[in-house]
């Protein structure tokens, strides 16, 4: 109240005009415009409220058929004035039959439009939007394939799939990394029976324990023995002792130093086989 | 004969045990041209091609069973194939503990190695141009301008959102008009 009769006497020291007028209003709102603001700015922030607050407010299944009305409004709107025919009241039949599609469409078509228009659009440009200098190269192949190669590939991979036949081991004049190989196959027997040789209250040591012992005794005797044994004999007998054939021998023929590194492995498929044919190189020529 | 066989006919094959083998060596007479020149125009050499595009294949023998048939089996094919030949360019890099920029030079020096190599022509310029693109943009540029693959199924290959590939595609080719005119 004292702010309004400030702003009065402000105007009055001012001599305006504006001091004597009553203040009035000259803007209207529509009837009953305040009433209902407050729900409807809730409505508005709530969001996706706003179509249950409403929904609350107007007839089952009213906006069920709000589109068609509307349209059927619309179309009422655009009927000459001085005719008073509709559509609907031309031909109901008609009227009834105008909604129903009898065409169908791939399912997901409408999906991937947008793309697959850009694509035809830009596949179309593409030789616009290409330099000239780029036009007509795309068919010039300047690589070669050898001759056949795509007739055998299918039948190459497919062997590739298959299972390989198990490794044959061939056997070479020196045997002297498998010697080594079959004496550690040895090293658990020979255990056994030194160990059974100093505790005389255990059981007897068999013929071939006993033999094995002996053996261990003189290498230069162990030497001249092992030779006179036949390759397939030594294998047969590592087979018959549970032991890897291939694994003994990289066992016993590899230091560990020279082994490849778990990093080397993983960056090349081929690394493992590479080593395995130094192996086999390094033997021969032992 | 096998390019016109149904994805959806020789998935079935492979998936019955009595037929699995003719299968699979019908998807790959059906794929291994495109694919075997996607790759070629990766590593550049016939034999690099070979060795690349045989993994990749004994891959997808081991992988097929899993193979989900709502996506397409030529895309799944290019991105396995895509990321065989990355690797494999990977490993050489790794291998000759050389910078990415030196395999790219190396593998134009394959190229110019070529017995048919002759600079003067367009159509190896193009290549050794190329070459010189870094590896993503390699890939789109190849997909798109020989392989004419729509972006839609480029962007599932190499799972990158279609405006990413349009601009990679658009400087890729920008860059190579520029080294063909000037290089």
């Amino acid at each position: 109240m004292d702010t309004r009769n400030d702003i009065l006497r402000e105007l009055q020291e001012l001599q305006s005009t504006l001091a004597g007028n009553e203040v009035v209003n000259v803007f209207t709102v529509p009837e009953g415009y305040f009433e209902g603001f407050a729900g409807s700015v809730m409505r508005t922030i709530n969001g996706d409220s706003i179509l249950k607050a409403i929904g609350s407010d107007v007839p089952d299944g009213y906006f069920d058929t709000l589109a068609s009305n509307i349209l059927s409004k619309i179309k009422q709107q655009n009927v000459a004035p001085d005719s008073d025919e509709t559509e609907e009241s031309l031909s109901p039949l008609l009227e009834s039959l105008r909604y129903k599609n009898v065409f169908e469409v791939p399912q997901g078509y409408f999906e991937g439009l947008t793309g697959r228009i850009t694509d035809k659009l830009y596949a179309g440009d593409k030789m616009v939007q290409l330099p000239a200098v780029l036009q007509g190269l795309q068919d010039k192949n300047v690589f070669e394939v050898p001759q056949g190669y795509f007739d055998g590939l299918a039948t190459e991979i497919m062997s590739k799939l298959k299972p390989e036949p198990a490794k044959l081991i061939r056997m070479r004049s020196s045997l002297r990394v498998i010697k080594y190989a079959v004496a550690a196959a040895f090293v658990g027997v020979m255990a056994l029976g030194v160990y059974q040789f100093i505790q005389p209250g255990l059981a007897e040591l068999t013929a071939v324990q006993k033999e094995g012992v002996a053996l261990s005794k003189d290498e230069v005797k162990y030497n001249s023995e092992f030779d006179k044994v036949s390759d397939e004999a030594i294998v047969k007998f590592l087979e018959t002792e549970g032991q890897d054939v291939d694994a003994a021998l990289i066992a016993v023929a590899v230091d560990e130093k020279e082994l490849p590194t778990e990093d080397e492995l993983m960056l090349d498929d081929k690394t493992l086989d590479n080593f395995l044919n130094d192996i086999d190189n390094k033997d021969l020529n032992n | 004969m096998a390019e016109h066989l149904d994805d959806k006919e020789l998935l079935q094959q492979f998936k019955e045990p009595a037929t699995k083998e003719r299968g699979f060596t019908l998807i790959i007479k059906k794929y291994q041209e495109k694919l075997y020149w996607h790759v070629r125009r990766m590593v550049v050499e016939h034999e690099d091609a070979n060795d690349v595009l045989q993994n990749m294949f004994i891959k997808v023998w081991n992988a097929l069973g899993n193979f989900r048939e709502d996506s397409q089996l030529y895309t799944w094919l290019y991105r396995i194939a895509t990321n065989e030949s990355l690797t494999y360019i990977e490993q050489q890099k790794r291998k000759a503990s050389v910078s990415l920029s030196d395999v790219e030079s190396g593998l134009s020096n394959k190229l110019m190695a070529d017995k048919h190599f002759d600079a003067n022509k367009l159509e190896w310029k193009l290549q050794v141009a190329i070459q010189q693109l870094p590896e993503k943009q390699r890939v789109v540029f190849n997909l798109r301008y020989y392989d004419e693959m729509p972006y839609e199924q480029m962007s599932r290959v190499l799972e990158t959102s279609e405006g990413a590939l349009k601009a990679s595609y658009h400087h890729a080719v920008k860059k190579i008009e520029a080294y063909i005119i000037n290089g």
